[in-house]
Formats: C-alpha cells, sequence, structure tokens
C-alpha cells in the first residue's frame, strides 16, 4: 500500500476510534450530564464550559461527548442493516441472473438515482421519529449501493473456470456463494463500509438537523446545529461550531479510511 | 442523426424512467407502517369512525391499484392534491411558486462548483507532480465531508453577523421582489429593468450558492484535472503543437473534451445536488422546495410530501435527459 | 537546406540518463527525401522531434545546432519557433486516429494552420478545402468530423494541415505504419506527388520502405548515425549494421531465410564505450572496442565504422 494510503487510513481509523471510545467512555470524559445545568444561559467558551453553554445553560462539550452515542448508533445500526440486506441480495441476484436479477437491478438502480437525503426524509417521516426509524431509513437508502457492488463483484468472479468445477460438482447455492464467491468479494466490502459510512454520518446529521432523529433532551450533534440555529442572531457561534465540527470530524474519518482502502485495493490489482 | 432527432428520441425514453420511480415512490411511501393520518393528527385516541371518515375523504381507503391510477391521472392534470394540513390548499400551486426559488439555487451552486472544479482542476494540471497539485487532489476527495447546515451557519456568522457584509436568509429584502412573469427574481428583476432588485437579490444568492457550491465541487476538480491532462497529453494536443497552434488555444481545446465527462457527471449526480439544496435551503430560510418539503415534514402533511418527492423523482429524470443532450451536443461522435 | 550539427538529445528519467542521440550531424538537402531508418530505440524519433523542438519532458537538446535555411533553430525563443512550427517545418505522426482532435470539423482542423499563421479566416477556409480535395477527400467529407473518416482519409488530413503553409521541410515520423499496406502505398505515393520542392525527413524501421521511396538514406543506431548514402549505393550497405539490416528482408524469389542481427540493443543509459554497435558486430576489432569511429567519408558516403577509416 503507498505511503500516502497508509497515511489516510491511518488518520482515518484514529479519528473514528476516538470518537467511538469517546461514546463509551462519555461517562469519564464529560464533565457534566449532557441535561444537567452547567453554568448561565448561553455562554461562551471559558474556563468551566470548555465549548461554552447552550440556552438552557447545558455545557455543550458534555452534550457533544453524549451526543456520539445517538450518532454513532445510528451510522453503525444503519451501515450493518444496509450491508445485511444489500449484500445477500447483490449475491444472489448476480449470481443467479435472469429475470430476478433484472427485476432487481431496476428497482436498486431508481433507488440509487433517486436523492439520497429526500428519500431518507420521507421514509422517516412515515416511521416517526426516533434513531431507530432514522437507522432504518439510512439503511434502506443505502441498500442499493452495497447491492450493486457486490453483484459487480459476483459478475465478474462468476465465470471463472474455479466456481465452473464447483458448480459442476453439484455444490449447493448457499455453499457457493458464502465459501467461494464472498471472499473475493470481500474486499470491495470493506471499501463500501467506509464509503457510505461516510454518507451515513451526514445523511444522519441532516435528519436530526431536521428534528427527524433523536427528540430532546437525548443530545446528537445534528440536533444542536438545529438548536444553535435559532441562536445564531445572538451571537452564539460555539453552539454551532463545536457540534459542526464533529459531523465533518466523523465523516472526514470514514472518507480517510475509504481512500486509504481504496488506494490499497487499486495497488492490490 | 443530427441533434433534433437526438433530442426526440432521448425525450421519448424518459417516460419509462419516471414512471418507474413514480411508482417506486408510491409504493414505498405506502408499504411503510404508520397510518399517515394518524401521523398528522398525532393521536391514537380518534374513535374509528371519525378516521374511517376522514380516510375516506382523502379517498386513503380505496384499493392500492385504484389510487395508484386516481393519482397518476390527477397528476397529468396537473393536481397534486390539496394539503392536509393547510385545508383545501392546492399543492401544486405551492409547489410551482417555490420551484424557481430551488432552481435558481441549483443553477447558482452549479455555476460555483464549475467554475471552482475546472479552475483548481486546471491549476493541478498544469502544475502536475507538485505539491499545488497534491493538495487540489486531496482537497476535492475530502470536500464532501463538510457538512452544508454546519459550513452554512459559518458563513452566516462570518460574513452576516461579524462582517455584516451579507444577509443571512431570505431571497430578497422584502417589499423589493419584482412580480414577475417567470417567477425568477433575478430574471424578472432584469426584464423589468429593476437593478436595485437585481443587485438585492444577487446578494441574497451569494452564501448559499457559495455553501452548497463548494461543498460540491470536489468531484469537479478530480475530473477536469484528469481529463485536462489526458486532453493535453493525447496525440491531438501534440499534432496542435507541432502545426504551431498557440498554448492557450490548446488549453482551451483541451477544457472542451474535459468539459464532457464533467457535464455528465452532473447530471448523474444532480440528486445529490437536490439533496444539498434541501439542507441549503433550510440552513438559510430560502423560499425553496426544500424549505416546502421540511416544513411539510415538521407539520406532517402527508400527501404534500409525497408530491415534493415525485416532483423530485421526476427532476431527476429531466436533468438526466438534459445532461444526455448537452453531452450529445458537445461530442459529435454520439449523434452521427 | 537543413543542417544538424553535431546534435545530441538526453532524456533525464529518475533511473538515468539516456543517451538517446548522440552527436549527431545530417544534411537534407533542398526537394530532396531523407529516410530515417533503424530500429526502436535509434534515437530516429527523438531526432524528428529535436528538430522540431519538441522534445517531451524528461528530454532536452543537450548540445549542437539545427540550421533551417540560414537560422539556427537552437537560438530561436519558443515564440518564434513557434511561428515555424506547422509554416516552415511540418510533421505527420505515425497514429492519424489520435492526432485529430474529434471534436472539431476537418475543414478547421487544416484552416487553424493557416489562421494561426495569419491568414485571414475566409481565405484559409477556402484554401482548407482546396487542399482536402487535393489530397483525396471528397467532397462531402470536406466538413465531417474525424471519426467519420477511414485511417487512411485521417492521414490525408494530417497531410493536407502539414503542407498548407508550403513548409520547406516536411518530417513523416512512420506515416504508414499504423495503415493496412494498400493504404501505405497510396499515402506514401501521395507524399511523392504534393511535395513537389519541399524537402522530406521520412522517418521509419522499414528500410524496404526507404529503399523504395527515399532519394538518400541514413541508418541510425543507439542513438549515433551509422551510415549516410543514396539510395543505389545503400543496396550495397558498407557498414556492419547496414549489410545486417538489408539481409533481414525476406527475399520473394530466394529460398534463402531471412537472417537476424544477434544480440539487443544497448541501454541507452550506460551506452557501450568505443563503437556502440560493438557488441553485436562480427566484424568488431579492438579498436572498435575503445574509440568511437567519427563518420568517414567514403567513395560519396558517410560511414561510421573503424573498417573504413582510421
Amino acid at each position: 500500500m503507498s505511503i500516502r494510503g497508509n497515511l489516510f487510513l491511518i488518520s482515518g481509523i484514529v479519528i473514528v476510534a476516538s470518537i467511538v471510545i469517546m461514546s463509551i467512555l462519555a461517562d469519564y470524559i464529560a464533565p457534566f450530564s449532557y441535561d444537567e445545568v452547567a453554568g448561565p444561559p448561553i455562554s461562551p467558551p471559558n474556563g468551566v464550559n470548555l465549548m461554552g453553554t447552550d440556552n438552557l445553560g447545558y455545557d455543550v462539550w458534555s452534550r457533544i461527548v453524549y451526543g456520539s452515542r445517538s450518532v454513532l448508533f445510528v451510522v453503525f445500526t444503519s451501515i450493518i442493516l444496509s450491508a445485511a440486506i444489500g449484500i445477500p441480495l447483490g449475491l444472489i441476484s448476480g449470481y443467479i441472473g435472469g429475470k430476478l436479477d433484472k427485476a432487481l437491478s431496476f428497482i436498486m438502480d431508481s433507488i440509487y438515482a433517486f436523492p439520497s437525503l429526500v428519500l431518507a426524509i420521507a421514509l422517516a417521516v412515515v416511521l416517526g421519529p426516533s434513531p431507530v426509524n432514522a437507522a432504518i431509513a439510512i439503511a434502506i437508502v443505502y441498500v442499493p449501493t452495497y447491492f450493486r457492488m457486490v453483484r459487480g463483484q459476483v459478475l465478474s468472479v462468476k465465470n471463472e473456470p474455479f466456481i465452473e468445477v464447483n458448480r459442476a460438482l453439484g455444490l449447493p447455492l448457499a455453499r457457493m456463494l458464502f465459501k467461494h464467491i464472498l471472499p473475493h468479494v470481500a474486499p470491495t466490502i470493506m471499501v463500501v463500509f467506509s464509503l457510505s459510512s461516510t454518507d451515513a454520518v451526514l445523511t444522519e446529521a441532516a435528519l436530526s438537523f431536521l428534528g427527524l432523529s433523536v427528540q430532546p433532551p437525548t443530545p446528537d450533534w445534528g440536533y444542536e446545529l438545529y438548536k444553535g440555529k435559532g441562536f445564531l442572531l445572538s451571537g452564539a457561534w460555539w453552539m454551532v461550531f463545536f457540534p459542526g465540527l464533529m459531523i465533518t470530524l466523523l465523516a472526514m474519518g470514514f472518507a480517510l479510511m475509504s481512500e486509504g482502502l481504496s488506494k490499497g485495493e487499486r495497488e492490490a490489482i | 442523426m443530427g441533434l433534433a432527432r437526438y433530442i426526440g428520441v432521448r425525450t421519448l425514453l424518459i417516460i419509462p424512467t419516471i414512471m418507474i420511480l413514480y411508482t417506486l415512490v408510491f409504493f414505498i411511501l405506502r408499504i411503510l407502517p404508520g397510518n399517515p393520518v394518524l401521523a398528522v393528527l398525532g393521536t391514537k385516541n380518534i374513535p374509528e369512525e371519525q378516521l374511517m371518515a376522514i380516510m375516506e375523504r382523502l379517498g386513503l381507503n380505496k384499493p392500492i391499484h385504484v389510487q395508484y391510477f386516481e393519482y397518476l391521472a390527477n397528476l397529468l392534470r396537473g393536481d397534486m392534491g390539496v394539503s392536509l394540513v393547510i385545508q383545501g390548499r392546492p399543492i401544486a400551486q405551492d409547489i410551482i411558486e417555490r420551484l424557481p426559488a430551488t432552481i435558481e439555487l441549483s443553477i447558482s451552486s452549479i455555476i460555483v462548483s464549475l467554475v471552482l472544479g475546472v479552475s483548481f482542476g486546471y491549476i493541478a494540471a498544469r502544475r502536475r507532480g507538485k505539491i499545488v497539485d497534491s493538495s487540489i487532489r486531496v482537497l476535492g476527495s475530502f470536500l464532501y465531508t463538510i457538512f452544508i447546515p454546519w459550513f452554512g451557519m459559518l458563513l452566516q456568522i462570518i460574513f452576516g453577523i461579524w462582517l455584516g457584509l451579507l444577509p443571512i436568509g431570505g431571497r430578497i429584502t422584502p417589499g423589493i421582489a419584482p412580480s414577475g412573469p417567470t417567477g425568477f427574481v433575478l430574471l424578472d428583476s432584469l426584464i423589468q429593468g429593476n437593478l436595485y432588485a437585481f443587485l438585492d437579490s444577487l446578494k441574497y444568492l451569494i452564501l448559499p450558492s457559495i455553501t452548497l457550491g463548494i461543498v460540491l465541487s470536489g468531484p469537479y476538480m478530480r475530473l477536469a484535472r484528469s481529463n485536462m491532462i489526458k486532453a493535453l497529453d493525447s496525440g491531438f494536443s501534440l499534432a496542435y503543437r507541432a502545426r504551431g497552434v498557440r498554448e492557450d488555444k490548446i488549453v482551451r481545446y483541451s477544457l472542451k473534451h474535459a468539459m464532457i465527462p464533467i457535464v455528465t457527471y452532473t447530471g448523474l449526480q444532480f440528486a445529490l445536488l437536490l439533496g444539498g439544496a434541501v439542507l441549503t435551503e433550510t440552513t438559510f430560510s430560502w423560499p425553496g422546495i426544500g424549505t416546502y418539503l421540511v416544513e411539510k415534514v415538521f407539520y406532517r402533511d402527508y400527501p404534500a410530501i409525497q408530491a415534493v418527492v415525485i416532483v423530485f423523482a421526476f427532476f431527476v429524470g429531466l436533468i438526466s435527459l438534459i445532461v444526455d443532450v448537452i453531452y450529445a451536443y458537445i461530442d459529435p461522435r454520439i449523434r452521427y | 537546406m537543413l543542417k544538424i550539427e553535431d546534435l545530441s538529445v538526453r532524456y533525464f528519467t529518475k533511473k538515468g540518463v539516456v543517451h538517446a542521440v548522440d552527436n549527431v550531424s545530417l544534411e537534407v538537402r533542398r526537394g530532396e527525401a531523407l529516410a530515417l531508418v533503424g530500429e526502436s530505440g535509434s534515437g530516429k524519433s527523438t531526432l524528428g522531434f529535436a528538430i522540431m523542438r519538441m522534445v517531451p519532458p524528461p528530454g532536452r537538446i543537450v548540445k549542437g545546432s539545427i540550421i533551417l535555411g540560414d537560422r539556427d533553430l537552437m537560438e530561436l525563443s519558443e515564440e518564434e519557433m513557434r511561428e515555424i512550427r506547422g509554416s516552415q517545418v511540418s510533421m505527420i505522426f505515425q497514429d492519424p486516429f489520435t492526432t485529430l482532435d474529434p471534436l472539431r470539423r476537418v475543414n478547421d482542423i487544416v484552416a487553424e494552420v493557416m489562421i494561426e499563421h495569419g491568414i485571414d479566416e475566409g481565405e484559409a477556409k477556402e484554401r482548407a478545402t482546396y487542399l482536402l480535395r487535393r489530397v483525396g477527400i471528397p467532397e462531402r467529407l470536406v466538413d465531417a468530423y474525424p471519426h467519420q473518416l477511414s485511417g487512411g482519409q485521417k492521414q490525408r488530413v494530417a497531410i493536407a494541415a502539414a503542407i498548407a503553409m508550403n513548409p520547406s521541410l516536411l518530417i513523416a515520423d512512420e506515416p504508414t505504419t499504423a495503415l493496412d499496406v494498400i493504404v501505405q502505398r497510396q499515402i506514401m505515393d501521395l507524399l511523392d506527388e504534393i511535395r513537389k520542392d519541399m524537402g522530406m525527413i521520412l522517418i521509419t524501421h522499414d528500410i524496404a520502405l526507404a529503399l523504395e521511396r527515399a532519394d538518400r538514406i541514413c541508418v541510425m543506431y543507439a542513438g549515433k548515425v551509422m551510415e549516410v548514402a543514396d539510395k543505389e549505393m545503400m543496396k550495397e550497405p558498407m557498414h556492419p549494421y547496414t549489410k545486417g539490416l538489408l539481409s533481414s528482408l525476406p527475399k520473394l524469389l530466394s529460398s534463402e531465410w531471412p537472417s537476424s542481427i544477434p544480440g539487443m540493443p544497448p541501454d541507452l543509459r550506460e551506452p557501450p564505450k568505443g563503437c556502440r554497435f560493438h557488441p553485436r558486430c562480427s566484424e568488431a576489432m579492438d579498436i572498435c572496442r575503445e574509440e568511437a569511429p567519427g563518420l568517414f567519408s567514403v567513395d560519396g558516403r558517410l560511414v561510421s565504422c573503424w573498417l573504413y577509416g582510421r
């Protein structure tokens, strides 16, 4: 792997891991609880409140630390769901081909072509605002991404001689898919994981920015931005700057990982 | 074949695409659990008969395939139903009123992205291999991770509040808007010769388009760079030089070659642009379809949301058509 | 009319300095066709580019002069050189598929050469059409796009563009290699017919083509000139390398197998000491390994071989 690829991958992992650790050790890292009055409302960053306080006097830094939990929950849940649905579908569709493949591909392509955020919004509205539903909405939107990637890989591996041999030997479908085809598909999946995680972070933040994810007083970075918007005119920049920075940071962490991985994969090819 | 015939054929192809998107949207929104009426009314304690009555009135208790065709028939007549929340207000009218604002924002953001992307891509192509080049490539890869509302709000704080140079919300100073024929404030004010309104609305347009334009410009930078390099290195550039053609002309020709994939990309990623537009409009209180959607989401105005989603689907299809046509115009190999 | 003196071109790559052209001296007289013959890596193409001062980076002309008419091209600024390209010296390339801009009409491509050199646009367009017809492009294709033309037609367009300003020298770098045999003949015939009193440098690896079409032939190997002679004399070669080239031609009416020269061309980052051909030469002597021979003038031709000089 190239030096730059390595650098990207490692910095990405460091960033993401730090945030994961932050969410796990929230109770020890955050000086205050997320719904505890920690100072006068709307105070700028100071010695006690490193990132200031919000309109209810809650400590912004603490809310960021605890907020990482909601964010990471939604992001990881949606990615796992997406993959759990998209990967098997891609495997089956690509391998079996025929009408099933055509129909599925068509549906997936249509969803893929549609603005993901708008679709996620529509789904989240119908399901009702909550982190779980937000995760489901995001999951549905990204199923086509996994489907297409996996299907593409399956198609390119499908006609390799060793597959033909196994098919001639009468290997059962499930075993064929998982034992023989999946390993070839795995590297691509890693790249897609990190790539769609980036998107998922941004989509989750957007959904909570629009009030479609967590509900108060549970903290969530996107929601903090929504709150902060109302207080921009009072000059309370810290309510907006720090949560937004975290969102971009986490997204960038995943993006770094995906760039690092795809450079490595390109070289392996 | 000629350009005209290509356009005709391509337009016909759009119909099945839109039909499929319509079907998809229609069914996805109905398959999901949750009764839309209840979602609006927010309570589960409505007596059964009253609930049925409301659903009857809205036509929601008819068999699903009947609903499908009825809605489609209505759509073709331009009727998107009425708002659930604002009693009796036709949705289509709202959408038509809001559409020009979103289109204005989208176009100006694309312009910002193009200008930024092509100029940075050009600089990187010319200084290939140097630090400038690597920095631009890295920049291009990561620009999209910037959270749009965050970036927008920072710009609002800096330019709107601290420096007081630009307005932070809205489309034009209230009262100045020209009541023009097109609904596009920029165009209307030009048509009416109202320079003041034109400049004023331009002021409001700057921050939102820069916000969206910058975040989405990354891929343009990479595309412009790699395709310009390809063109500048190619055989025909060599031949141009051997014929004594000036270098700046050769660069212009390379740009034209680079535009092909850039135009294609714009069409493919229009969906991305729409999503970003929703966030940008919300951040800047820009009165377009994005804020309309968000408002309807807030009030759980189910029919309106459905209509907006369908409109978006239609536009995605339309843009892909326009892109293909522009592509055919630039690249003669497609149409002959 | 063209005099190259002591020209050296080197490529400064990350893996070493390649001595692509080493102390080459050459002359092209007015109206004559000189063939530059050699294998890949002999430096013939690089020499062609060097005359146009278009050696691609990391290459550079490190010394020598290129005298066209009465001016040394090495002393000109880039802008002055640009003026000369296309108007006094022209070049056509091997692959016609990649040397015509696919986004522009053929007539415009040819007209542009003239416009860039000061001709008025309307006149340029008319003359371009005339030139295209002259090289054999049918009327209906004059305003076509390159992809609508066949390979041979594309090359004709390239020729039309090259002669548009009546250059005194035309450099043709493997002009027919990418075309099929019948078209090759047509293109070579066209070149012969159309260049009138223009000088031409025909760069080719095909010695048979050179013998057929050129007035004089210059054989290059490993960046240096081995032998220069006119067509008739070249049929009785003196230099061992040239002899090897000629005997590697298949002979139609003989049952002899063509022979090949043993060995491989040298790595030009570290050219062999002495005569560059000595490792593969069946007649190598001690002096060949030590000292590089100059160009000896023998019986009206130039040979770079110790067999013929002191």
